[in-house]
């Protein structure tokens, strides 16, 4: 073999095991890489794939797509935040969240106030926090209105005439019926006619389009519909007093560590940056501590409402106020 | 020359083979690549509208378990949703979605898609049995509409996979035709080639081995006419000096010769005469003497026999050679100067001399 032929060999093997080194070299950096866990700044582990996972339940409101890809967004922070994966679980009912709490199927929610002291009563449920809108609200009131130019001036009015509402909530459910009681319309000879509707919103547009004369729907939601439509205005005619924003509860067996790691978790996430910007895209600007002492108003309608509580369209007893809780002055609008 | 016409025949049946080679590969690869659209891309179209099928059909299962109350969760079904939504957009990026004949089918479907999403979210927020139980009839006679939009979508795919196998299959018929005919067309011009290259190479050959061969017949007057300016061309003309050579040789030795028989003649017919007068008067002497008559008269004969000799070396045409012994070569008068239009004549008178020429 000639020289040329011989330095031509040469520098091909040695390109060949220059090749082979550098592509090891570069498998090992890449398989090495895939097993290393990755801390972020509130202590974030991927190792939290390792531990069982923690099921938290949600109540579609709304654009359920929406909802879901905000509270995913969440659930991923707070189960790296505790070191364990959270996995979210879409119910269709309020009612249905009080089975999968009783039964195990379920560990945490985020419910409304009236499931809130449904799960409290029924089930021993432990709530924990709520959050606060950016604008500083973690509350809501229940709000009964009608159109501006609606001939209906007060709730009294509303006999006889339909009224849109959302089942098994404090603002949709529980106040109406209990403003209707105590008006005793509803045992009346014209009673106002329930119109059931699946959300907040679609009470605000049945009200809006006229198919309803009057509508019972959180203030929250009528607030940011008339931010949107400041010509649309509507008149209101009772407003409740405020109960917590949909809070988060646990069921009582769940261990007291993990809801002591979920309460830090959720109180601390505003402080750093990554945590903040998640609570962002959730809507919220931070939590803040809860406790069943906060739903006083609805367990006073549920009182007043009595015998009447079949009413309001929730199979079982009505909750019953824990006996440390004291009685404060109710307050209304209009009536 | 020779090398060089041969180097640019051949070179040029190459690059005709090589071009035909080219011009085969690049429709072919056409063809490949046709063919790997239809396998990927066309199969992807079918694959996603089936997929959209399937979508619809567990979305369908989860509805009814809802319906039916056998199942409370939803993250199943939104998922499902949202997993059809992106589907259908996928199908939509398709090329053959963008075909005119079935952009109404497929906007038509995704409206439907859009309006079937809507009814499962109002669905997952029904607190009311009875309005969850409108809202999920709403959502399953959606999403029959929605599987009547699948179905003619997945129809024209289909129909459409089918004209571009049907096209791909036309046309790689033709294109086989067409590189067998191709070839069919280089192998002729490459056998007519060789052809003329063999004539190039064998017909000067020819000559020459003919003209060996008269060389061989010593027929120095032969000539080869080769009119190629090359090795063949050379070689013929190096033979033509050759011959013309030897043709000189050969004239130049029988001048020899010629000169030399002159000699002899002149030389021996003075001798050969006065023998032969002396023999006359030899004669008149032993006329009753009939043993001495025989004598002389042999000895007449054999002065004749020299003189005949003498005269036929004068008459040389050629050097022709004999064995005389063993390693010993004499010229062969006969041969030598018989007359190649009558070798009849000189063999007689050959017999005669070669008789005579026996060694003792």
């Amino acid at each position: 073999m000639s020289q040329k032929m011989k330095l031509a060999w040469g520098l091909l093997t040695v390109c060949l095991l220059a090749i082979v080194v550098v592509g090891s070299v570069q498998l090992a950096k890449q398989l090495g890489s895939g097993r290393a866990d990755e801390v972020g700044p509130g202590g974030e582990s991927s190792t939290a794939a390792t531990a069982a996972a923690l099921k938290l339940a949600l109540i579609p409101e709304r654009n359920i797509y929406a909802q879901r890809r905000r509270y995913q967004l969440l659930a991923e922070a707070l189960g790296g935040r505790i070191g364990r994966p959270i996995e979210l679980v879409t119910l269709t009912t309020y009612l249905g969240v009080l089975d999968e709490f009783e039964d195990g199927d379920i560990d945490a929610a985020f419910l409304g106030s009236m499931v809130s002291t449904l799960a409290h009563d029924r089930i021993g449920a432990r709530v924990l926090v709520k959050p606060v809108t950016p604008e500083g609200i973690s509350t809501y009131r229940g709000v009964i209105f009608v159109r501006p130019d609606s001939p209906i001036q007060r709730v009294a009015d509303i006999a006889g005439q339909s009224i849109a509402m959302v089942r098994t909530t404090t603002a949709g459910n529980l106040f109406p019926i209990y403003q209707f009681e105590e008006l005793g319309l509803l045992h009346g000879d014209d009673p106002p006619k329930l119109r059931w509707v699946g959300t907040h919103d679609d009470v605000i547009y049945e009200v809006l389009e006229g198919r309803v004369a009057a509508g019972a729907a959180k203030d929250l939601r009528l607030a940011a519909f008339e931010a949107e439509h400041p010509a649309q205005a509507m008149r209101k005619l009772a407003i409740s007093r405020p109960v917590p924003n949909n809070a988060l509860l646990v069921r009582p067996g769940l261990d007291p560590l993990l809801t002591d790691q979920l309460t830090e978790a959720l109180l601390k996430m505003h402080e750093d940056s990554r945590g903040a910007a998640v609570l962002g895209q959730f809507g919220a600007a931070r939590f803040v501590p809860c406790s069943i002492d906060e739903y006083l108003a609805v367990y006073q309608m549920v009182e007043a409402l009595g015998e009447d509580w079949p009413l309001v369209g929730v199979a079982g007893p009505p909750p019953e106020r824990p006996l440390h809780m004291v009685d404060t002055q109710s307050e209304t609008a209009g009536d | 020359m020779l090398r060089r016409k041969l180097i640019l025949i051949l070179g040029c049946l190459t690059v005709l083979l090589v071009g035909m080679a080219v011009a085969a590969l690049w429709p072919l690869q056409l063809v490949v690549s046709e063919m790997d659209h239809i396998a990927t891309q066309a199969s992807r179209i079918l694959e996603e509208s089936n997929e959209l099928n399937r979508s619809v059909s567990a979305i369908e299962v989860e509805l009814h378990r809802l319906q039916a109350g056998r199942q409370h969760r939803m993250d199943q079904l939104i998922e499902q949703v949202e997993q059809l939504e992106r589907t259908a957009g996928n199908v939509g990026d398709h090329y053959v979605m963008r075909e005119s004949d079935i952009q109404p089918t497929y906007h038509r479907f995704l409206e439907r898609v859009s309006l079937f999403k809507q009814h499962v979210g109002k669905l997952a927020t029904a607190q009311d049995p009875q309005l969850a139980n409108t809202y999920s009839i709403e959502a399953l006679g959606a999403a029959a509409e929605m599987r009547s939009d699948i179905l003619a979508l997945v129809r024209y795919a289909h129909g459409h996979v089918q004209a571009e196998q049907d096209a791909l299959s036309g046309n790689f018929r033709l294109l086989v035709v067409a590189i067998a005919i191709g070839f069919l067309l280089v192998i002729n011009i490459t056998v007519m080639v060789l052809l003329r290259v063999a004539t190039l190479i064998l017909q000067p050959v020819d000559k020459l081995v003919e003209a060996s061969r008269q060389l061989a017949m010593e027929r120095f007057d032969h000539r080869v006419q080769v009119g190629q300016n090359d090795e063949f061309g050379e070689l013929a003309r190096a033979y033509n000096r050759l011959a013309e050579q030897l043709q000189h040789n050969e004239q130049r030795r029988l001048e020899t010769l010629k000169q030399m028989a002159l000699t002899l003649n002149h030389e021996l017919n003075n001798a050969m005469a006065v023998i032969d007068l002396q023999l006359r008067l030899l004669q008149r002497t032993a006329d009753r003497d009939e043993g001495s008559s025989r004598c002389l008269m042999q000895i007449h004969q054999s002065l004749q026999r020299m003189a005949r000799v003498v005269e036929s070396i004068k008459h040389i045409r050629r050097i022709v050679l004999t064995d005389y012994t063993d390693g010993v070569k004499m010229l062969d008068l006969a041969r030598s100067v018989e007359d190649e239009g009558n070798p009849a004549e000189a063999e007689a008178s050959c017999s005669a001399n070669r008789q005579s020429v026996q060694p003792r």
